[in-house]
């Protein structure tokens, strides 16, 4: 599975205002994450069986009362969607983290070390990487069980090797510039080297990749949630609720469509933060 | 010790280094980088390493240090013999043999500042570098204190120079292998490095290997030297000898190819 | 000659990478944890766990159905689904002809579209038209394909009533999901034409050339498509092994008898056999194709024989 990647303009890019927006825009993602209980907004998880499958506020039904609309349960869909901003954001960070510690840590060492390391992490990583990110993802969350930390693993499983290949390039280049052969005279542990010299060096690089495979963990998720695999009620999933709204499509089109924008708008925010991230460290432009 | 005895800093003794090339049609061919080569360098000398590039000399240098690959020979630097010696008994030992790069920027990390850099060598090497204060290092080798203070990005290479020699003098190396530390810099910083080793040979019972194509700084510098070609050593002996009565027809290309010495060349035969 | 042992060593790379790949799906899964519970419900007495334990040879050391499972695989074997009894390998064979025919149409879709837009992009750099084109690849690659299936189903399969929503049929049925599915490779294509062409139009001959007053447009563009042509032709050999495998959603939003929808079948019943049947598969069609694009590439571009 690629790494989302994402060019914006040149001009965009450049401008101050564009990255006042993008931190507000972050800021403004978290506050809802986390503020979400103490927001004034109704329960999620009461369900009013009377006001089941109401339309939102624009249509010709709709009412104030429920703004985006309700669900099958008469649970309100605004609220639903805000609370929904949480495990999504939880679950992709966490998710992220554990998949970039664990493939960056191993690109150092493959780049590194070089030689045999090098080529039996290498030949895993290819091995991961030829493996169908859904489909492993089903067979573990199959045999573990659903859950939310299930959920982070298979995430993190299916990440991880993305960090390999481009850690390991960076931190080749490192050596290539010789300054580990100068601390090598200078008398400095392998150990030292990596932790003090290799990966402050390569940090930049893990970040902003980081950074965009968020969105592409936000999707999977989704996707995951979406099949049935992801979330257990009551917790709420944007991925989820469109899976049930998939079979109200018919007659209560909202249930499908706004868990999808939301989901829209949160990853192209994440991409285009990690663009704006990418062209402040300066990468070089990759083909792929 | 006797002046007569000089004792010897550097022996390398039939160092061959072997690169495994894959050549057009899948064949593999040994590519011998360092062919044979057997050299050695004694306290308070400084001996040239001359050659164009693919010559195998910052192969040398880099197996020198106790960095490099060895296939056969063995060598002795700094009285060490770096593939015998494991963690941190070797970690230790590399005090003894230091070396200057090419290119400063790239061997220093660019992240870290100077000093930080030069407390992190007195970290590991405590007893070594117990003798002068960073302030103190800074002096000796003609920069400011302000330095310190600031990333490698935010010097001139002249200074980023003077910092990666510090950081190996600091180390009170027996040996210095230099590789080609004064390309890349103008003129008079040119001057002032070469300065700065001659002082450190003289004060601090330092050798030098310095290893240069350029003939012209060698004949200044050194001593004695060598004549690298594809790995091999096709000459050798004092720079004297070397540049008035060069034996070897590379030697004389060479010398003929540096401006300003083939009027001197023709005139001594 | 040398062709021959190019071949012959991209497929060895091929089979070793399979044989780790599926090493590593076996051990994932079984480290993930015990699946009986889980197919069973929580209510199973450990009698019942036990007895489905033995039934399909969980219960034996994990090196032991480790090499049963290698050596299955390695014949041709994939094992029988736990709900429909039949052989695995047949069910995958008999389903997946409708992946491929989504698979292929949506990356031929892709790079119909694709190929143009990143060309044109790369001809406006800078400007209005590759700034809308960028802005349309962004938002491309944030929105969830499954949700973009739904939408369009809403619009035009519910709303407008134009075309079916799902259910294999005639022609008609298959344009809503190859649309969908095609956003993926039109975006991802659009943007390495895009960039390829703008890296040879950055090559210093043409800046050389250009300097001379020497070239015209249409050897500009002569000159970037030659360039963008190998990589777009291999990322187009590498999309449909991607689609392949990730129509899972897609499938499911319109009822496509593909692998896909087989996956969520066997994720409903808790089918093991047949999960880990579909992920072997899944490796086995993504280093077939890797492999096939490794040789078109070495048959295109001689350099690359040489290398690696």
């Amino acid at each position: 599975m690629f790494t989302t990647e994402v060019t914006a303009t040149p001009a965009m890019r450049k401008s101050r205002m564009w990255n006042i927006f993008l931190i507000g825009a972050g800021l403004f993602l978290l506050a809802v994450a986390l503020l979400a209980p103490i927001l004034p907004l109704q329960d999620p998880g009461v369900q009013d069986l009377e006001r089941a499958l109401r339309p939102p506020v624009f249509s010709s039904r709709g009412s104030w009362d429920n703004i985006l609309g309700t669900d099958p349960l008469g649970r309100d869909y605004l609220s639903r969607l805000v609370f929904g901003t949480r495990l999504t954001v939880i679950i992709a960070l966490s998710a992220v983290l554990l998949g970039a510690l664990f493939g960056s840590l191993l690109g150092v060492i493959a780049g590194f070390k070089g030689s045999k390391v090098d080529a039996v992490i290498s030949r895993i990583t290819e091995a991961q990487l030829a493996l169908p990110f859904i489909l492993l993802g089903i067979s573990v969350i199959v045999a573990r069980g659903q859950s939310t930390s299930t959920l982070i693993l298979v995430l993190a499983l299916v990440g991880w090797a993305q960090y390999v290949r481009i850690i390991r390039a960076e931190t080749l280049s490192l050596k290539e510039r010789g300054f580990i052969s100068s601390l090598r005279i200078g008398g400095l542990s392998d150990m030292r080297i990596i932790f003090r010299h290799v990966i402050p060096n390569v940090f930049g690089t893990i970040l902003t990749l980081g950074a965009l495979e968020i969105g592409t963990m936000i999707l999977a998720e989704s996707a995951l949630s979406f099949l049935g695999l992801g979330v257990v009620e009551p917790d709420i999933s944007w991925g989820a609720e469109m899976a049930r709204g998939k079979d109200y499509l018919q007659m209560s089109w909202w249930l499908a469509t706004f868990p999808g924008i939301a989901i829209s708008l949160t990853v192209l925010y994440v991409n285009l933060a990690g663009d704006a991230l990418r062209s402040r460290y300066d990468l070089r432009k990759r083909m792929f | 010790m006797t002046d007569a005895e000089q004792s010897i800093v550097l022996q390398v003794n039939h160092l061959t280094v072997t690169h495994v090339v894959r050549q057009n049609g899948g064949r593999r061919r040994p590519l011998h980088a360092v062919d044979d080569v057997s050299l050695d360098v004694r306290a308070r000398e400084i001996v040239g390493l001359v050659g164009e590039s693919g010559s195998g000399k910052t192969t040398l240098s880099l197996a020198a240090c106790g960095i490099g690959k060895v296939s056969a020979g063995t060598i002795l630097a700094g009285g060490h013999d770096f593939s015998s010696l494991k963690g941190v008994a070797r970690r230790r030992a590399h005090a003894d043999v230091q070396m200057v790069f090419q290119d400063p920027l790239s061997s220093l990390d660019l992240r870290q500042r100077v000093g930080d850099g030069l407390d992190e060598l007195r970290s590991i090497h405590p007893e070594r570098t117990k003798r002068f204060t960073n302030e103190e290092l800074m002096t000796r080798v003609g920069l400011t204190s302000d330095i310190l203070g600031r990333l490698p990005t935010q010097i001139s290479g002249g200074q980023a120079q003077r910092v990666s020699i510090t950081r190996g003098m600091m180390l009170q190396p027996k040996l210095l292998v230099a590789d080609e530390p004064t390309s890349g810099l103008d003129a008079t910083v040119q001057a002032q490095i070469l300065e700065l080793f001659e002082s450190f040979r003289r004060q601090e019972n330092l050798a030098i290997l310095f290893v240069s194509h350029n003939l012209a700084v060698v004949r200044r510098l050194c001593d004695r030297a060598y004549v690298m070609k594809e790995g091999r050593v096709v000459e050798s002996g004092s720079t004297r000898d070397l540049f008035e009565r060069p034996q070897h027809d590379y030697t004389k290309r060479l010398i003929e190819a540096v401006p300003g010495k083939s009027a001197k060349l023709a005139g001594s035969r | 000659m040398k062709f021959a042992r190019f071949v012959l060593r991209k497929v060895l790379a091929g089979l070793v990478t399979l044989f780790l790949a599926a090493t590593l799906a076996f051990f994932i899964a079984k480290l993930s944890g015990d699946p009986t519970i889980q197919m069973l419900g929580l209510s199973a007495t450990p009698e019942q766990v036990a007895e489905l334990k033995s039934q399909l040879g969980f219960d034996r050391p994990i090196f032991v159905q480790y090499f049963d499972f290698i050596g299955d695989a390695a014949r041709g074997d994939l094992g029988t689904s736990l709900f429909s009894g039949d052989k695995n390998l047949d069910t995958l064979f008999s389903r997946v002809w409708a992946s491929m025919q989504l698979a292929v149409l949506a990356v031929a879709l892709g790079a119909l579209i694709g190929i143009p837009v990143g060309v044109f992009a790369a001809s406006r750099e800078g400007r209005l038209g590759d700034r809308v084109a960028s802005v349309l690849s962004i938002v491309g690659q944030s929105v969830p394909v499954f949700w973009l299936g739904l939408i369009l189903v809403l619009v035009f399969s519910l709303n407008f009533g134009w075309l079916p929503a799902g259910f294999k049929g005639d022609w008609r049925n298959l344009v809503l999901p190859v649309v969908t599915l095609a956003t993926i490779p039109i975006a991802r294509i659009a943007r390495l034409t895009r960039s390829a062409m703008t890296n040879a139009l950055e090559d210093q001959y043409i800046t050389a050339s250009r300097a001379r007053g020497l070239t015209s447009r249409r050897v500009l563009f002569a000159h970037g498509l030659r360039n963008a042509s190998l990589p777009v032709v291999t990322l187009i050999g590498l999309q449909i092994g991607t689609l392949l495998s990730g129509a899972i959603t897609v499938e499911t939003v319109f009822a496509w008898p593909g692998i896909g929808s087989l996956a969520t079948q066997a994720v409903t019943n808790r089918d093991i056999p047949l999960v880990q049947a579909l992920v072997v598969f899944g490796a086995v069609a993504f280093v077939i194709i890797n492999t096939c694009v490794d040789l078109l590439y070495g048959v295109l571009d001689p350099r690359v024989r040489e290398a690696s």
